[in-house]
């Protein structure tokens, strides 16, 4: 990972930019990347011009992984309590399809 | 220096490793019992029966119960009871009912782990023992819907093989299995203070929950992962059916109605606990009605002549999946609905309902002095035959006029026809009860029929090959006199029923099989050398089982066409044949001599017509496209797969002998560490690094 701090402050935008716009896509491992790699950048640094637009990337990103974190728990929570409830369906979802139970 | 004591002392290594015994402590930690019977899972539309363990298997403290004594204290013994949390029961195969089952494991709960049966001798087998129902396949009878009182026809049914367990359960039934067991038992059960054993028993099965869901994971795959595992295959083997060549229709002829007798037989069973390549019981059924069956085969084949002078067609079937609510006849009749009986040339005219003219069925045969006839409908059945049969052989009673059919094929035939043609059964299963004590288990073995299976030659004279003889001689010289009428005795060589019996209850790998098939085939016998009695559940073609080639070429050699014999063809000119005509098979043979014509010369070798046709017998549920598999109307049972099977002994130390070894470990582990310290502080040496010196 190249060192933010030999950046120039537009390419730090750019870069923080780019990261938070990729996470749209259904990526929230990127946001969570994006959160802690600018987090210095954001709000522990000196301020800058470009810092205000950055602490915003850097705070979106955060919330989006938060959402997606609580997603994927609760997706976890219900598949595994209702897996078998959910008949045909539960078994497509299963990728390791348990052997000798139900 | 250092160099020349690091070599010392690996020579020194390599001499201990190469002296002492290579054993792995595993080996010496447990003892194995290789021939356990055990268990397994089958699952239907609704339900999933039999037994399992968990994936590593289930273990627990032993306890041995020898009797109902024994049993009693037990269950009032609170403790021991509460001295472990889990344990293995030990039970002597006569407490196995479900009064014994049902109070153990509401005492128990989950502290069950599983069970183990034993039989202390040969001779100490119980009196009665059938795990199936009272009333066995009730669950699709032609009963089903109608008011007509039910039978227990199987009156010491446990019905245990229909429940399911949450643990696994085994048998051992080798005296010495039981003897090794007891002497462990005895040595180290003595008192509290001294360890006791434990037995470990592995049955884990892959299926689960029921059918539906078994056979919908069946189909799940993933591309990312290569393989695709099954989990349960449908039970079923081959329906096979043979007749006279001599009499195909062919279109444009037309089939005379009522003109086709179907002489049907079953081929498979089913036993509570099974072991692969062992022997599976079903002597009595259905063997002995097998037997009588395929004599009768040849008896009709010998009589060719004589039957060519009516027109009634004489099919003989064998079924492969009736024990298991009947799926075998629902696929036959569901072939025969949809226009493909018999199978194979779109030009030979189907055989319909209406053609058919009645059915004979051979079931569950015990050698008692009696034998039983019974049939329906009543407004149907032909009195001509009843009492022809009745007056050739004495030991035929008929049932009154009336009476529910037994547990048989025919009810599904009469069911699924609205019982449009009569149905004769012929059985050792009188007007309420079937005859046979050890009906569906692994009990039901030669030794019911007075054979002892170690003694018994190709061609020795049994009681049974006798009874047999006896049977069938009257019954063919009934169909002659009832087809074509005519009066005429008919004979049948003691020695081919001899070889039939040595075959079907000892070893199907035998001379006959090897007479009546080519080389190619009668090798494809020789791994099923000594598997006797292969009559168990088949999942065909997952299972492959010595009995379906048997039949079909025995069936077929003895249904030849006779005359075709004396043709003297080469063996090329018989493949010719073969490859140009679809109706019939053609097979060169060495040939059996009892069954030849006495004024054959001797030949090397000669071509066999004959017609067979099999087809697979898997229940009509998982051929119909998107047949809901939850439904009743066809038996949707499967059986599930697995893979490993143990059952071992083990010692369980005591608490104190536990706790020191606990401490000892980790003294040692500590110590360790400061001597490796110490070492490490005074030597200058290191492996790891380039030596100083």
């Amino acid at each position: 990972m190249v060192s933010l701090a030999r950046k120039s402050p537009e390419e730090r935008l750019t870069i923080c930019r780019k990261y938070y716009l990729g996470g749209f896509a259904f990526l929230p491992l990127l946001w969570l990347i994006n959160f802690i790699w600018f987090f210095r950048q954001a709000f522990k640094v000196e301020p800058y011009p470009q810092q205000a637009e950055i602490r915003k990337y850097v705070i979106r990103s955060a919330i989006g992984t938060v959402i997606w974190c609580i997603i994927i728990i609760a997706w976890n929570i219900i598949f595994q309590q209702l897996r078998t409830r959910m008949g045909p369906v539960g078994d497509y979802l299963t990728f390791v399809v348990p052997r000798g139970y139900y | 220096m250092h160099l020349l004591f690091l070599l010392a002392s690996l020579y020194l290594q390599n001499v201990f490793v190469f002296c002492s015994q290579p054993k792995r402590v595993v080996d010496q930690m447990y003892i194995s019992f290789d021939h356990a019977r055990y268990c397994v899972r089958r699952l239907n539309g609704t339900h999933e029966i039999g037994c399992q363990s968990a994936i590593r298997g289930n273990s627990g403290r032993m306890f041995m119960i020898d009797n109902d004594e024994e049993f009693n204290s037990y269950l009032n013994d609170n403790k021991t009871m509460n001295s472990f949390n889990a344990f293995i029961i030990v039970l002597n195969v006569n407490l196995f009912d479900s009064n014994h089952i049902d109070r153990l494991m509401k005492r128990l709960d989950t502290k069950l782990n599983g069970l183990l049966l034993y039989l202390k001798s040969k001779s100490a087998r119980p009196l009665d023992f059938s795990p199936d129902d009272q009333c066995p396949n009730h669950r699709n009878s032609f009963y089903l819907n109608q008011t007509t009182e039910t039978i227990n026809w199987n009156r010491h049914g446990t019905g245990l093989f229909f429940r399911s367990f949450p643990f696994p359960i085994m048998l051992i039934e080798g005296e010495d299995d039981y003897q090794r067991l007891l002497k462990f038992y005895q040595q180290f059960n003595n008192s509290q203070s001294t360890p006791a054993c434990g037995l470990e028993l592995k049955t884990f099965q892959s299926a689960a929950h029921t059918t539906k869901t078994c056979m919908r994971r069946n189909d799940i795959s993933h591309s990312i992962i290569d393989f695709q595992e099954t989990f349960c295959d449908p039970i079923g083997g081959l329906n096979i059916y043979s007749k006279l060549p001599q009499s195909i229709t062919i279109v444009p002829d037309q089939r005379p109605l009522k003109s086709v007798i179907l002489i049907l037989a079953s081929t498979d069973s089913f036993q509570m606990f099974l072991e692969t390549k062992r022997p599976t019981g079903g002597s009595q059924q259905p063997a002995t009605a097998l037997i009588t069956f395929l004599a009768l085969a040849h008896l009709i084949g010998q009589e060719q002549d004589e039957l060519k002078k009516q027109n009634k067609e004489i099919i003989f079937v064998t079924l492969d999946g009736d024990a298991m609510d009947y799926s075998a006849s629902y696929k036959f009749m569901f072939d025969m609905k949809n226009g493909d009986f018999p199978l194979g040339n779109k030009n030979e005219q189907p055989i319909e309902t209406k053609h058919i003219h009645s059915i004979i069925e051979f079931q569950s045969l015990s050698m008692n002095s009696e034998l039983w006839l019974h049939s329906y409908p009543s407004k149907l059945i032909d009195q001509k035959f009843i009492d022809s049969l009745i007056k050739n052989n004495r030991k035929i009673n008929k049932i009154p006029i009336g009476t529910p059919l037994p547990p048989a094929s025919s009810q599904i035939f009469l069911q699924q026809t609205s019982s449009s043609f009569p149905a004769y059964i012929l059985a050792s299963i009188n007007q309420s009860q079937i005859l046979n004590h050890y009906y569906h288990s692994f009990f039901d073995d030669s030794s019911t029929l007075s054979i002892n299976i170690s003694t018994l030659e190709y061609n020795t004279t049994t009681q049974v090959s006798q009874w047999i003889k006896q049977i069938v001689e009257p019954f063919a010289q009934t169909l002659i006199e009832w087809l074509v009428d005519v009066n005429k005795t008919v004979h049948i060589k003691q020695e081919i029923i001899n070889n039939l019996v040595y075959c079907i209850l000892k070893n199907m790998n035998c001379p006959l099989i090897h007479n009546v098939t080519n080389q190619s085939v009668g090798n494809t016998f020789q791994p099923f050398d000594q598997t006797s009695m292969p009559f168990s559940i088949n999942t065909y073609p997952t299972s492959i089982t010595p009995t379906f080639p048997f039949i079909q070429y025995v069936l077929g050699y003895f249904l030849r066409d006779r005359s075709f014999d004396l043709q003297n063809l080469t063996e090329t000119s018989c493949k010719k044949r073969a490859d140009n005509d679809s109706f019939c098979s053609y097979t060169f043979v060495d040939g059996y001599l009892p069954s030849r014509n006495s004024n054959n010369t001797l030949s090397s070798g000669y071509c066999v017509r004959s017609y067979l046709r099999s087809v697979q017998s898997i229940s009509p549920a998982f051929i119909i496209p998107n047949y809901d598999l939850s439904k009743t109307e066809y038996p949707t049972w499967t059986e599930s797969r697995w893979t490993t099977i143990s059952l071992r002994l083990f010692l369980i130390p005591t608490r104190t002998h536990e706790i020191v070894t606990f401490i000892i470990g980790m003294m040692l582990t500590v110590i360790s560490f400061f001597f490796l310290c110490f070492l490490r502080y005074y030597t200058k040496v290191s492996l790891l690094q380039p030596s100083s010196s």
